[in-house]
């Protein structure tokens, strides 16, 4: 079970709830230790007084901020949490919004926020159901370690309100001021453009992000498997070569002519479901809009898929 | 002098995060800005003022 990472509450109107911050992601990739090569000797991080050379505990250490000249302000903890009165412990919404209007761009992190007592529950469930049924996102503002951020709070999937962080416009650069040449966008022509858009309409598919793994750390994975064992390592694929510029017309054409094929082709396939994992029966369950599919288990996925597409097959 | 996150029961981590590459206390597995209330930027690294990296 994981731990809060922030406790505080939500001001919404005159409700307060209050609640836990909890990390709704993780990063899953491998970490690497750092050796000196030729040794087993580990590479530390030591944080240490420069004058000294001594290691620093956390509780010794003050926060001091540059003002010019090689000299520092130092600020204490206290000292920050004193400036955002009342706001370092509550989460304000101060408008709602609709959710398509954020521009992914801001999007940071996503944390769960979960009433912090039973008794609170009821207040959250009601604001949850409110969020869901509106379909608008909170917009709120709240510190955390001396840090205020910007957040979306939505009501998600699991009954859980989400909260996402969200850069600020001062945290969004300038794309002129940091691209050395931003491309010059001339009209399309129409007949490149006609085929540029067959082929994406031709890739058009749902969002499922059961559809994504991350390949790499699997055979990073596999490559210490593989020294572990004293296994020959295989070097990974060579990239495919980007199209040349004169051949943009044809290679429009090729990749339509290709999709669909590969399009009229898969259509014959029978599918054995059995053979499928949930989240293929699950994508499956959506493209044929069955209704209360994300709670159903594999088994139940399987037949009510085998179902609803038995009937449309048969109409 | 009490840590106000010990006191609150939150989860973080005593180190100094080094960037996204590491952190100053051993055994740390979570790197994330999140749970380090003291984080040295990656640029500042460069700088040997502040850190020193060691072969233990
Ligand atoms: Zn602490
Ligand atoms: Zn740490």
């Amino acid at each position: 079970m994981a731990r809060p990472i922030w406790h505080g509450a939500i001001n919404f109107g005159l409700v307060t709830v209050p609640v836990d911050l909890y990390s709704a992601t993780e990063d899953h990739t491998i970490s690497f230790r750092q050796f000196e090569r030729g040794t087993s000797d580990r590479i530390r991080y030591k944080r240490v007084n420069e004058r000294t050379g001594k290691e620093v505990a956390y509780s010794d250490i003050v926060k001091g901020a540059e003002i010019g000249g090689g000299e520092y302000v130092i600020i204490e903890p206290e000292e920050l949490d004193r400036i955002a009165p009342g706001r370092s412990r509550t989460i304000d919404i101060s408008s709602f919004v609709d959710l398509d209007e954020i521009d992914p761009i801001h999007y940071q992190k996503t944390y769960w926020l979960s009433p912090s007592k039973e008794e609170y529950g009821k207040a959250y469930g009601l604001l949850l159901q409110a969020m869901r049924k509106t379909n608008r996102a909170g917009v709120a503002t709240f510190v955390m370690r001396g840090k205020e951020y910007l957040t979306a709070i939505r009501a998600g999937d699991d009954d859980l309100l989400l909260l996402t962080t969200l850069l600020f416009v001062e945290d969004i650069r300038d794309p002129a001021k940091e691209i050395k040449s931003l491309p010059e966008i001339t009209t399309a022509r129409g007949k490149e453009l006609d085929l540029a858009i067959s082929l994406i309409d031709s890739m058009v598919d749902d969002w499922n992000p059961h559809d994504y793994h991350d390949t790499y750390t699997q055979r990073v994975e596999q490559l210490i498997e593989d020294k572990k064992q004293g296994r020959e390592v295989v070097a990974g694929e060579e990239p495919s070569s980007p199209t040349k510029v004169v051949d943009l017309f044809e290679a429009l054409s090729k990749s339509v002519e290709s999709r669909k094929k590969r399009r009229s082709g898969s259509a014959e396939e029978k599918v054995d479901l059995g053979s499928l994992s949930k989240a293929e029966l699950d994508k499956m369950a959506r493209e044929l809009d069955i209704k209360g599919r994300s709670k159903m288990s594999r088994e139940e996925l399987e037949a009510a898929v085998a179902a609803a597409s038995g009937a449309r097959r048969a109409s | 002098m009490t840590c106000v996150d010990c006191v609150a029961g939150v989860e973080h981590c005593h180190g100094t995060l080094v960037g996204s590459e590491g952190c100053t206390e051993p055994g740390c597995e979570d790197l994330s800005a999140d749970r380090h209330p003291l984080v040295i930027e990656a640029a500042e690294v460069d700088s040997p003022r502040h850190l020193v990296a060691t072969a233990a």
